[in-house]
């Protein structure tokens, strides 16, 4: 029940009838699949990516009939007549870009209001409970919101609760949701609120954020450490304009990734960027993550220690590393010690839910990612999961390039990214950042991991595009780069067999650039998802 | 649709338990109202209308000349007949008692154990033409509760509430969120209600979660952003559910879904204020051929709210009769009393208002309110006290 | 650490810097006296693109360009086929060499930037490894007028050492330094002006006093009369310092270098270079959103200099939906003469010149344009259009040699010379080796793959994907080229679609 379910194309109107469908419903055309004789002709280009399909084209034709890669080949291919056809001299085709770690925009916390159009003027509070709602803006009394008790008229059928505060400039998206959210205004911009642990932002910088052009919150839940039996797919906004974004960069499909807020974290999902929103899911619940280093207890709403006698749903573990390698371990123990029907105890106990799946990870039959940035932090995962016999998949691995034997001798593939020397914006607030390097991707490359590249929350002239410009950059030669933004992160997501290169038969998902594929002076100009053209730039 | 017929018989079996304890004097005098506009069960305006009430009900409806013997005839130079207009997901009455903070899912929770008939909001809203509210309890957790339906006004002998059980609130998004309760994502909060409807339906028997998963009784969801809508109607599409919408905001952009959905979507409040985007979302979802009802927020903002929002929707692209309809008879479907309250047709429950106008202008004005009936209100500047068969409170 | 100027400096300057001596601007060192940079693909910017050319080069200046130069008998002939030259790149502005960018008096026109350059500062290390060869060293924005720039060298041990010009251009900023609204930005500029009318007026009268008490005679004529005739009389020496840069800019001997960085900023900055007459030295920086008075820029027909950050963002405030506009395509259209800037917040890429050209080319401009908006353009605004920003006989031989073609993201900076100098080589870079290094590590993972498959096989499992892989044959040496391309890594058995 736990394995990796892949539910395919959804044909019904609900994702229920689809969960209940077969694998065999995978490999059908769905019903949004184009008509019988609709044909896409691409003409002219230079074609790569086809792997096992043959070798590269210099000049060739690719074309696309019913959502399928139907035929490549050289100018001399035969064109079906009334094909749609796109002419591109001197242009490229490589199959659609697959990210297998992208974080996407996380909607959870950021409100309509930051979503799109200026914030609504305050609404005007009815007579007689102004005093309950005037505190956002009530300099003198700051404490209001320390000493009075929630107040349950001010619950959120008042729409106007919800929506974000800004008070003296400073705008966080915690401002609904921290207690101490009075006091982000004297913390002042760039702190970190010891209450809810959000970064305080400037307006400017909050409206970045919450554009999704940076995102930063966390979407996991955070009631626990151990959450593996909550969905990923729950949190995606599928109208998220942080798809068309990715699109924009040529991504086709992508593993969408919980954030490290939790040491073991929820399911991801594997979804396509462009298409019918109920068609694009095409595993609801894929692999696992599990997160190693300071960001388990630094993202998200954070964990304290008691303050004096205070203890809440927050004031548990972790708060360090030892803390992370405790619970991780715990989960798996107490889990065993739960499906052999003995009682569990302790304060970091996993909740009962998590019991079957962490069993199904141990069992194999659900995957497991180990997120980890810093050498130690690669090498505590290497050793934990050594310790329950657990095969993973590593995730970031920014300091890879200082345990690279550590590695090799875990047999692990690497999901590795982003590329970047210095840290800027949002990776700038962690410190396991610092020591990034430009060559990592190309050692591990070099060294016979099998690695695919990820942009995680990076989007258009950031992108996985540019991420391979990158590795190229650092002399991963262009052949290997495309296979680790296409085939290998497709293998790793199990669907190696509809997406990843350009063969016949495969889904036609392709990227038409205006060069070279990855080169500074070249772009997408047309994206091709299922035989459709999702993104037209010529 | 099955939960719509099973609602059908609910509410009948409680009309006429209702009937039998009435004031038999007040409400069998048969009564002609006549106007020179009305507001037809399609939300469109019917010229020259006279309304026969007989037993608190509608007996029959005219158009054009009348010859008919009553008790009484009433004739209004001007002015419309309207439905009385109902506030959906209305906290009327039950401000500062309707919050259980204990469970994330809470489904044994009735609001209408909260309401205080005696407050004066309900009057307000009275005045305002608001012949009754679907209340609900404040979101707290995923479930918090069963909604009701209550008058606003219930002179001696007419029954003050219409609808005591359901439809069952659930909130989705932020509103739910409570690291108390034990959930802090959509992610979270969608485990709990997939596992609970689960159980649920694996359990059986009468509990009010397992009715619904049956389709026995209905369910208003409060979901503010387009990502929660397709969460809550994929996971009632499970069990074969169209589950009423409630969104404020963003979640016009699954317009077409919520079409498909087949139930009436709830929006509103909202003010000169509001962002032209969601302004415009009612617009949007009548395009895409939704029903929708209005939510006035009362009693947090003025009585008259509910009206300035279906104005402002008007304004912004939604047709007249949608918004006539929004105001009336889908807010009732919404409520599960659609044959019952907020048409006028022959059967239903005489809770009418005479506007003078267009209810949709907002120069239009109250001129009297009936409920049952029983006349409740006369417009200014004759003082609330001084209408006939006022004894409420 | 290692000393920061290893593999930057060739002995030569080194020599010249030890040498160096008193207060006197020298040249970083005396070049050899005829080099030929041969075989070379060359990008002169003024001109066609050459393949394999010869660049001769003599006493630090460009004498020959072209297919059929001949090679002196008496010139060190460098071999360079296979790279690609371009002209030194130029920076149109910076002031991250400056240890603080800005003076906190408002106006501040006696200051210059000579006294805060602080040349051990990385940003000249990168400039240099990026292949930039001269910088506009300038005061930052927040000011109302600051004081005198500079292009430097990216390479030298002092200010004096490093400057090519001074006395450039004078800083105005018509935004709001911090704190200040617009109405007080403007009226100190007023001030300014007045009290400068007011200030000449009063030498002019005094120096006619003065002319006259020499020849015992006492004024004439009434007082503005005689600050009329006085007005001849001032000489340069006789401003304080405070006015005289003032004066030269209303003169037009300063570059007036305006900092417009919003829309509503260009109609004020372009009234106020018309009125005090520096409208035909005047050059405009631009804010991220000033390209929105695209029109009235238009119209003007001054340079410009483009932001960091190429692209403007911004939400639509009904819609919601998020509008990106690509600057230099606006600014393009209207046929203005721009230069780019590197833009060091960015994660990578934008942090090259030949980056942001690239991302022009991307987005439809000619590659010509691109390429002028990274060297000549910037020269040009500063006024130093006849000695740097292309590769042509008479200009100064600042070159920068690159592995492939410079708009190529996967070219390298090979050699960057300075005055015909040889001031940085890729192949002595020890920060560019440590950030590269592969060879050691890769020895490491080598021998632990090696340990993991003999394991594997002492474990007696099924022979392991590594133990069919081919041993590596040789070592691979990637940080010497660019790619290593075709090295010794063992193929996995997956691809072969090569």
């Amino acid at each position: 029940m736990y394995g990796p379910r892949i539910i395919g194309r959804v044909v019904g109107s609900r994702f229920g009838l689809l969960r209940s469908s077969v694998l065999a419903l995978a490999l059908l055309g769905s019903t949004a699949a184009p008509a019988a004789d609709d044909v896409l002709v691409i003409r002219g280009v230079s074609i790569h990516g086809r792997f096992a399909g043959g070798p590269d084209i210099d000049k060739g034709i690719v074309i696309i009939r019913d959502g399928r890669i139907a035929a490549v080949g050289g100018m001399d291919l035969a064109v079906p007549r009334d094909a749609t056809i796109i002419d591109l001299d001197g242009g490229s085709v490589t199959p659609g870009l697959i990210d297998a770690c992208a974080l996407l925009e996380p909607t959870d916390r950021i409100t309509a209001e930051a979503r799109g159009g200026r914030p609504r003027q305050p609404l005007p509070p009815p007579p007689d409970f102004t005093e309950q709602h005037a505190d956002h803006d009530d300099h003198e009394g700051h404490n209001h919101g320390l000493d009075a008790p929630p107040d349950p008229r001010a619950a959120p059928i008042l729409t106007w609760v919800e929506e974000p505060v800004e008070a003296g400039g400073l705008a966080c998206c915690a401002l609904d949701t921290c207690a101490m959210a009075a006091m982000h205004e004297f913390l002042g911009e760039g702190t970190i609120c010891p209450t809810c642990g959000q970064v305080i932002l400037s307006e400017e910088e909050h409206a970045l954020y919450a554009s999704g052009l940076a995102p930063r919150t966390s979407l996991v839940e955070s009631s626990s450490e151990v959450v593996p039996h909550t969905l990923v797919i729950d949190t995606i906004n599928f109208r998220s304009p942080d798809f068309d974004r990715l699109v924009r960069g040529g991504v086709t499909t992508v593993f969408a990734s919980p954030d490290s807020a939790a040491v073991i974290g929820p399911r991801g999902a594997v979804i396509r960027t462009a298409g019918p929103i109920r068609s694009r899911v095409i595993s609801d619940a894929a692999d696992v993550t599990a997160s190693f280093g300071s960001d388990s207890f630094r993202v998200g709403p954070g964990n304290q220690s008691p303050f004096g006698n205070f203890v809440s749903n927050r004031t548990r573990r972790p708060n360090s590393r030892m803390g992370v390698a405790w619970v991780f371990r715990k989960a798996f123990y107490d889990a065993e010690k739960g499906l052999a029907g003995h009682a569990v105890t302790g304060a970091d106990a996993p909740p009962a839910e998590a019991y079957e799946l962490l069993g199904s990870i141990r069992a194999g039959h659900t995957p497991l990612r180990l997120k980890a940035r810093l050498q130690r932090d690669i090498e505590a995962a290497v050793r934990l999961a050594g310790e329950f016999g657990l095969s993973f998949t590593l995730v970031e691995a920014t300091e890879a390039y200082k345990c690279l034997p550590t590695i090799v001798g875990a047999k692990a593939p690497v999901i590795f990214g982003p590329i970047y020397i210095d840290p800027n914006g949002v990776r700038g607030f962690s410190e396991e950042t610092r020591e990034s390097r430009l060559s990592t991707f190309a050692l591990l490359v070099n060294a016979g991991v099998e690695t695919a590249l990820t942009a995680m929350d990076l989007r258009e002239e950031d992108g996985l595009a540019r991420q391979a410009m990158y590795a190229m950059r650092a002399g991963v030669s262009f052949d290997e780069t495309l296979k680790a933004v296409t085939l290998t992160p497709a293998k790793m997501l199990g669907v190696a067999e509809q997406v990843g290169s350009i063969e016949v038969g495969k889904r036609g998902d392709v990227v038409v650039w205006s060069g070279r594929a990855f080169e500074a002076t070249s772009r997408p100009v047309a994206v091709v998802m299922d035989g459709k053209i999702v993104y037209d730039a010529r | 649709m099955k939960v719509r017929s099973s609602l059908l018989r609910i509410a009948a079996a409680a009309a006429v338990v209702s009937g039998a304890c009435g004031d038999a004097l007040a409400l069998q005098e048969r009564t002609a109202i006549s106007a020179p506009w009305a507001v037809g069960p399609d939300g469109s305006l019917m010229k020259d209308v006279t309304l026969v009430i007989a037993g608190g009900r509608i007996e029959r409806i005219f158009q054009g000349p009348a010859n008919i013997s009553v008790d009484r005839t009433i004739r209004f130079e001007k002015g419309v007949i309207s439905p009385g207009l109902i506030d959906v997901a209305s906290a009327l009455g039950v401000v500062g008692d309707n919050v259980e903070r204990k469970n994330v899912l809470d489904p044994d929770a009735s609001v209408v154990e909260a309401l205080d008939s005696h407050s004066p909001l309900l009057q307000a809203a009275a005045k305002a033409g608001v012949t009754a509210a679907m209340i609900r309890p404040a979101p707290s957790g995923v479930i918090s509760g069963a909604a009701a339906t209550i008058r606003t006004v219930a002179p001696h002998g007419v029954e003050r509430i219409l609808r005591a059980d359901g439809p069952l609130a659930v909130t989705l998004g932020p509103g739910s969120w409570d690291v108390d309760l034990g959930a802090t994502s959509r992610a979270g909060v969608l485990h709990h209600l997939r596992e609970a409807m689960r159980t649920a339906k694996a359990a059986g028997g009468s509990s009010r979660l397992a009715r619904m998963v049956r389709g026995e009784l209905d369910a208003i969801v409060e979901a503010d952003s387009a990502e929660d809508v397709d969460a809550a109607l994929a996971l009632f599409g499970q069990y074969n559910l169209s589950p009423t919408i409630r969104h404020t905001s963003d979640a016009v952009e699954a317009a077409a879904e919520l079409a498909e959905n087949r139930a009436v979507v709830v929006v509103g409040p909202y003010t000169f204020g509001s962002d032209l985007r969601v302004l415009s979302g009612p617009g949007r979802l009548g395009k895409a051929g939704c029903e929708v009802a209005f939510s006035g927020g009362l009693p947090f903002w003025e009585a008259d709210a509910l009206r300035v929002s279906a104005a402002l929707a008007v304004r912004y692209g939604l047709d007249p009769a949608a918004a006539r309809r929004g105001l009336t008879i889908n807010a009732a479907r919404a409520a599960g009393l659609g044959n019952r309250v907020g048409a006028l047709t022959p059967g239903a429950d005489a809770d009418i208002v005479i506007f003078s106008g267009d209810p949709l202008r907002l120069d239009s004005r109250v001129i009297e309110v009936w409920v049952a009936g029983v006349r409740v209100h006369h417009g200014p500047p004759e003082p609330l006290e001084e209408a006939d068969g006022w004894r409420a409170w | 650490m290692k000393p920061k100027f290893r593999g930057l400096l060739g002995a030569a300057l080194l020599a010249a810097g030890f040498s160096f001596a008193g207060r006197q601007v020298v040249r970083a060192s005396e070049p050899p006296a005829k080099i030929a940079l041969t075989g070379a693909r060359v990008i002169p910017v003024a001109g066609e693109e050459m393949d394999s050319a010869t660049i001769l080069i003599e006493h630090g200046r460009i004498t020959a360009v072209g297919k059929d130069v001949k090679v002196p008998f008496d010139a060190m002939e460098i071999d360079c086929s296979g790279k690609v030259i371009m002209p030194g790149l130029i920076e149109p502005q910076s002031w991250r060499g400056l240890d603080v960018p800005n003076e906190t008096l408002p106006v501040a026109p006696f200051l210059d930037v000579a006294d805060a350059m602080d040349p051990s500062r990385l940003y000249f290390e990168d400039a240099l490894r990026d292949g930039i060869t001269t910088i506009h060293v300038i005061q930052a924005d927040n000011t109302v007028i600051g004081g005198l720039s500079r292009a430097v060298r990216s390479i030298g041990l002092t200010p004096d050492e490093m400057a090519v010009a001074t006395n450039i251009a004078l800083k105005l900023s018509v935004t709001p330094r911090s704190g200040w609204d617009r109405m007080q930005q403007m009226a100190t500029f007023r001030e300014t002006f007045r009290e400068l009318e007011e200030y000449i007026g009063n030498l002019a009268e005094q120096k006619y006093e003065e002319s006259l008490s020499k020849q015992n005679k006492k004024v004439d004529v009434g007082p503005a009369e005689a600050r009329e005739r006085g007005r001849k009389l001032i000489t340069d020496a006789d401003y304080d310092d405070q006015h005289r840069n003032l004066m030269r800019l209303k003169r037009g001997d300063l570059i007036a270098w305006i900092n417009v960085g919003a829309a509503m900023d260009v109609a004020p900055a372009l009234k106020l270079a018309t009125e005090h007459g520096f409208f035909e030295k005047a050059v405009f920086a631009l804010g991220s959103e000033t390209f929105k008075a695209i029109g009235e820029l238009k119209k003007a027909g001054r340079p410009v200099v483009l932001p960091e950050d190429l692209f403007h963002r911004e939400r639509d405030s009904v819609t919601g939906e998020i509008r990106e506009t690509f600057i230099p395509a606006k600014i393009h259209e209207a046929g203005l003469m721009f230069a780019l800037q590197p833009n060091p917040n960015s994660s990578m890429a934008e942090r090259y010149l030949t980056y942001q050209a690239a991302l022009c080319v991307r987005h439809g401009i000619p590659r010509q344009t691109a390429l002028e908006a990274i060297t000549l353009n910037a020269a040009k605004m500063m006024g130093l259009g006849d000695r740097f920003g292309s590769i042509e006989a008479g200009k100064v031989a600042n070159l920068t040699v690159y592995s492939g073609d410079p708009l190529d993201f996967n070219s390298w900076v090979e050699q960057v010379y300075i005055d015909g100098i040889l001031a940085y080589d890729r192949s002595d870079d020890p920060r560019l080796e440590e950030l590269l290094r592969l060879e050691g590590v890769a020895k490491k993972a080598d021998e632990a793959k090696r340990k993991a498959a003999e394991e594997a096989k002492k474990e007696s499992a099924p022979p392991a994907e590594e133990g069919a892989k081919p041993k590596p044959t040789e070592e691979a040496k990637p940080a010497e080229g660019a790619p290593p391309a075709e090295n010794a890594r063992p193929r996995r058995g997956t691809g072969g679609g090569r």
